[in-house]
């Protein structure tokens, strides 16, 4: 299990690679909400087309974007097939027969399955093009205005932080009692469901032990390092707002008004 | 050159788990001093107090009588424990367990952002701590992509960005591979001698030991010897007593000598070895 990246960052030098984290993380809840106002195919194809303009600048594979896409697969087919079967208003298509789809029942299915799909590929192109460690600075940032709540802001990106940079240590961990507890004769393939969940129980427990023992050598270690918290601290690396992140907002603005627009001219057409 | 650590009639001893039941003292009645600018090794078996020992250096344990100071600051008062832990960094064993970023520069400045050091000083001491410890190629890359040497190496750049004037190194070499070994211990050694780092090099590798200026020998809490390698090394007797091995080099001369061969029982390498075999032999 050597090798594995955390999260699904494809490295590159596009301009949204460049954009400010935080805008990048704002612009995508914006394009989400937005996908969910599109009341027409020509809103929603607006936002398939904006979509496609930052999958081709973002320098990500297309094959990379559709496999995000198979995850979803199932909700995708099922959420398609109830609104084809569910929607009953609007003219059979194929009147006299069982079959009783309507014309509107199509329209959504396909309509849904759009929306979907631009909701996930538009999501996972944030994902690819921004680091985790940049996601989650960039998350402490942009809800460091809840202080005035008392919630501590920094210690929620502090444990985001540590639990990514502890899932490789801890795969390798789990492969390694894997292999001892094999080499002890424990079967931990075979036998039913049962069976193999109870195989389970002699890897977690060592696994949640040496986990404990690390989360306490790890304090130290912080501790040794003058960590005291949130409180006094500066970060090396600096989110700077520039021209580039502008334009993004203007472009997105754009869309905006435009499905605004669209939603109200073309209202017959759902 | 002054002292930077100074022990005086240190005792300390761990909290039991059960009620009622006290723990013997892990260090016993410790008085020494460390120099300013020294390479000084910390030899010991396990459980011999030596890493409780360097936990007293930078505040992680107070002593339970007598005093720590560092540079003057006593470890027992918590206004100083910033300011010392500044002065005195940490590297511990296990590589994995102080990592603390997911990317290696992130890391690496973890302890001058604690401290509120200017984003662009930051920057520049980063890069400097990486270059010393020859890792600045793989600044951008993952932790757990290194290996254990260049992890153990990483969280010892991240000491040097604090500017600290001391490092503890709390047997950093026990985890890794004789290359990693070789890796760390050069990389401190550069940094004793370059910078004029204090280096406190807690390990049980007798050959680690012998390239420091001062080696501690610790046993049940107590320091049973305390001198130059060559003086250290030289009483085989008591090093083999307490549980420790000796370098071979030197284990062949004494062995050589308890057979009434005239060879000193001093030697370190096996260079030295060679060189007083040879002596003897010609002088025959």
């Amino acid at each position: 299990m050597r090798g594995i990246t955390i999260g699904q960052y494809f490295p590159g030098n596009s301009l949204l690679h460049k954009m400010d984290p935080r805008i990048k993380i704002v612009l995508t809840l914006a394009f989400v909400f937005l996908i969910f106002f599109c009341k027409n195919f020509w809103a929603l194809g607006l936002m398939a087309g904006f979509l496609l303009v930052g999958m081709l600048i973002s320098g990500v594979p297309f094959k990379m974007l559709i496999k995000s896409l198979r995850a979803i697969l199932v909700i995708v087919c099922i959420t398609a097939v109830l609104n084809l079967f569910y929607v009953t208003d609007g003219n059979m298509l194929f009147p006299g027969t069982v079959i009783k789809i309507t014309d509107k029942g199509l329209y959504t299915a396909i309509f849904m399955t759009v929306r979907i799909a631009c909701l996930i590929i538009g999501s996972s192109l944030m994902t690819f093009t921004t680091t985790p460690t940049m996601l989650t600075d960039a998350i402490e940032r942009l809800l460091s205005p809840l202080k005035i709540f008392k919630i501590q802001v920094h210690t929620l990106a502090m444990m985001m932080t540590l639990a990514l940079r502890f899932i490789p240590t801890l795969i390798e961990e789990i492969d390694k009692i894997m292999n001892a507890q094999k080499a002890r004769g424990a079967d931990l393939e075979g036998g039913n469901l049962i069976d193999r969940a109870k195989a389970l129980v002699p890897i977690l427990v060592p696994l949640f032990v040496s986990s404990f023992r690390r989360a306490y050598e790890l304090a130290f270690a912080m501790e040794c390092r003058c960590y005291t918290g949130g409180n006094n601290r500066t970060r090396m690396k600096q989110m700077k707002i520039t021209y580039l992140d502008v334009l993004f907002i203007i472009a997105m603005s754009g869309i905006i008004a435009g499905v605004i627009l669209f939603n109200l001219f073309f209202v017959h057409l759902i | 050159m002054g002292s930077i650590i100074e022990f005086d009639n240190v005792c300390f001893r761990y909290e039991s788990d059960e009620e009622n039941q006290i723990l013997p003292l892990a260090v016993d009645n410790v008085s020494l001093c460390i120099e300013k600018g020294s390479f000084v090794a910390i030899l010991g078996h396990n459980g011999s107090g030596k890493s409780t020992l360097a936990k007293l250096t930078n505040a992680i344990n107070i002593p339970e009588s007598g005093t720590v100071t560092v540079k003057g600051m006593n470890t027992s008062d918590e206004g100083f424990t910033d300011e010392i832990r500044k002065t005195v960094g940490m590297v511990f064993q296990n590589p994995d367990n102080q990592i603390v970023a997911t990317i290696v520069e992130d890391d690496v400045a973890f302890g001058p952002e604690n401290l509120g050091v200017a984003p662009s000083e930051i920057r520049r001491r980063v890069d400097e701590a990486l270059k010393a410890v020859n890792m600045y190629d793989f600044r951008n890359s993952e932790p757990h992509k290194l290996s254990g040497g260049q992890k153990q190496r990483v969280a010892i750049a991240g000491v040097i960005a604090m500017q600290t004037e001391c490092i503890v190194l709390d047997e950093p070499t026990a985890m890794l591979d004789p290359n990693g070994r070789k890796e760390v211990l050069s990389t401190v050694r550069k940094l004793n001698e370059e910078l004029g780092i204090t280096i406190i090099f807690v390990t049980h590798f007798m050959d680690e030991a012998v390239t420091a200026d001062r080696v501690i020998v610790m046993d049940s809490g107590k320091v049973i010897i305390d001198g130059t390698p060559r003086e250290v090394f030289s009483q085989a007797d008591k090093l083999i007593d307490v549980g420790l091995d000796i370098p071979q080099a030197t284990q062949l001369a004494y062995a050589l000598n308890a057979e009434g061969i005239d060879i000193a029982t001093d030697i370190l390498d096996e260079n030295e070895c060679a060189e007083a075999i040879y002596k003897l032999l010609r002088s025959k």
